[in-house]
């Protein structure tokens, strides 16, 4: 095998060939990042340049520890990691060469004095001088590469031992950056896994937000309906309460005007006996004072009349009937409220009556019509306060009756008109009102099938239109 | 012609009193103060056609006492006179034909006696 040594000054061919290899290798590490690629190169370009047949590179993988790298002729690439690994200390020509940063040169490997590992891969690969040269970086060792001789021993120049660690320390670069690529390559993968692991963790997670956001819909939804449920037993409650409170008011005012009437009653009966008693006489016993009595008897009569009358529509008002197929007159049962309102409204305010001449009733209930009519003409008694008019007219239609009774009183506020018919709405005074008489009235026209309507302008006055059906499908 | 006899029952002496003072020109009056009294002059008078009774009264009320009073004289005739407002169990009484009629106080002399005429004519006639 021929023996070239590295070009001495001046020959010029062997410099272009020695040029050409470096370029080679320099262009070969250029073209790849690969980092065993590039120790590969680095291998196969030193033992060529130098003329060896044989070449190593150990990296320090940590300060004590050896990793074959590289190997020329090639490793094997099946050759396993534990295989590749070798201790520092097991091999002193490469641990002084580490450790001085220095190369280092073994002539003989026959007459050398060789630790037992290095005795076996020498006698192994059949390896005769040996030339260690550091990989030095910024006086740190990345590892060594180790050139070779088989089977014959030559000599190094120390020129070409020098240029040969100029040019490993150049390579060392070369490795660095690889490496450092490799790194950043891992970096850059172990960034993507951690990316890919965090970013399914957030999709979890999210996922887990969306369950979490759906059962509080679900939830909210559902507190939503209850919220509903609840507002709607509250209305019936009230209404009931309303009802309630109307049945119990009226059962007590019947059970109580019942007794009035009956107590009454007695003392106009004797009254009436005596009048009728007296009026028998004189006709049969002084005709000629017939006259002048008959102005005194007749003053009698018209005031047992009128007490009677109040008996009547109180018994009326307050009759305990729950049928709704009674004939009801509803131009006598609105002068019986009237009646029983009289006192509140004599001298104060002037009554309009326009009655149909129809002497027509409706089916019904007697005792809530008087409580309907006298629950709305009160309201209107209510809103005068001084002096002023109401209106009631009473219209038959086919099988509609029409009742509208207006006033002009204060009026309600337009704002105020949608609630007039909620239970326990008031603008009246705590002595004047509860709040009840119109969601009472609102419950009887409903009871007979029947509207009302409610018009009403501030300081003009208001107009309730009341319709009932004559005959209510019960 | 003889008057004919008839029976009022009230527990006001005042009611009563009147009601005799009113009606003793045409028919011949009977009165008592309460349905106890009422069953004793029925037995004492059995000439007494026609009965009219007060509704409200102590021990008895007036049906009380007509249903017991019709038991035994059913030929009879009954009225009821009250300051009470039509009941249920009077509305019953009329349906069951146990009374004619009822009148409400205050009273009126002449639907009364016209009321009597028409079933003392009825009893007659029949």
């Amino acid at each position: 095998m021929n023996k070239p040594e590295l070009s001495k000054a001046g020959n010029n061919q062997q410099n272009v060939y020695e040029l050409g290899i470096i370029v080679k290798i320099i262009q070969s590490i250029i073209s790849t990042l690969d980092y065993e690629k590039i120790l590969q190169i680095i291998s196969d370009g030193m033992s060529e340049l130098l003329g060896i047949e044989s070449a190593a590179i150990y990296l320090l993988d940590n300060p004590e520890e050896l990793l074959l790298s590289a190997t020329t002729p090639p490793l094997g690439t099946d050759m396993p990691l534990y295989l590749r690994k070798a201790f520092l200390k097991d091999h002193p020509h490469i641990e002084e060469a580490v450790s001085e940063r220095k190369p280092v040169f073994l002539p003989n490997t026959q007459t050398a004095k060789l630790s037992d590992a290095e005795r076996k891969i020498t006698e192994m690969r059949n390896l005769r001088s040996l030339l260690y040269l550091p990989f030095v970086q910024e006086n740190t060792v990345l590892g060594i590469l180790i050139l070779g001789t088989c089977k014959e021993s030559r000599k190094f120049s120390p020129k070409e031992i020098e240029f040969g660690q100029t040019l490993a320390n150049q390579l060392s670069i070369a490795i660095q950056n690889s490496r450092f690529h490799t790194d950043l390559t891992n970096y850059k993968n172990n960034l993507e896994k951690i990316v890919a692991e965090r970013t399914s963790e957030l999709e979890a997670a999210n996922e887990e937000l969306k369950t979490i956001n759906d059962e509080l819909n679900e939830r909210n939804n559902l507190v939503i309906k209850q919220k509903k449920e609840i507002e709607i037993s509250l209305e019936a409650l009230k209404a009931m309460q309303v009802k309630l409170i109307q049945s119990e008011k009226m059962a007590s005012l019947g059970v109580l005007t019942a007794g009035i009437a009956h107590e009454i009653n007695n003392p106009l009966n004797f009254m009436m006996g005596a009048y009728q008693g007296l009026n028998e006489f004189f006709k049969t016993n002084a005709p000629e004072h017939q006259q002048y009595v008959s102005v005194l008897l007749d003053g009698l009569k018209s005031g047992i009349e009128r007490a009677s009358a109040i008996v009547i529509g109180l018994n009326q008002f307050s009759r305990d009937n729950k049928t709704y197929n009674e004939n009801c007159h509803i131009n006598a049962i609105i002068d019986n409220c009237l009646v029983m309102l009289h006192h509140q409204f004599k001298n104060k305010i002037h009554i309009d009556k326009n009655y149909d001449k129809n002497n027509f009733t409706i089916k019904g209930n007697v005792g809530k019509l008087h409580q309907l009519f006298t629950n709305i003409l009160l309201n209107s008694v209510q809103a005068i306060e001084n002096h002023g008019n109401i209106q009631i007219s009473t219209l038959r239609n086919a099988d509609m009756v029409n009742i509208t009774i207006s006033d002009n009183g204060c009026g309600i506020e337009a704002a105020n008109l949608p609630k007039v018919m909620d239970p326990f709405f008031t603008t009246k005074e705590p002595t004047k009102g509860t709040g009840l008489g119109l969601a009472i009235a609102y419950n009887i026209i409903k009871d007979h099938k029947g509207q009302i309507d409610i018009n009403s302008i501030i300081n003009k006055g208001t107009t309730v239109s009341i319709n009932l059906p004559i005959f209510n499908k019960i | 012609m003889n008057k004919k006899k008839i029976l009022y029952i009230d527990d006001e002496e005042l009611n009563v009193k009147l009601f005799a003072h009113n009606f003793s020109r045409n028919f011949d009056v009977v009165t008592g103060l309460s349905g106890i009294d009422g069953l004793a002059l029925l037995e004492k008078n059995p000439d007494i056609k026609v009965v009219i009774s007060d509704m409200k009264m102590p021990y008895m009320h007036g049906l009380e006492f007509i249903a017991i009073a019709s038991e035994k004289y059913r030929e009879k005739k009954y009225f009821i006179l009250t300051g009470f407002d039509i009941t249920e169990e009077i509305q019953h009484a009329l349906d069951s034909k146990l009374i004619v009629k009822y009148f409400s106080k205050p009273l009126n002399v002449k639907e009364i006696e016209t009321a009597i005429n028409e079933v003392l004519l009825y009893i007659q006639t029949f």
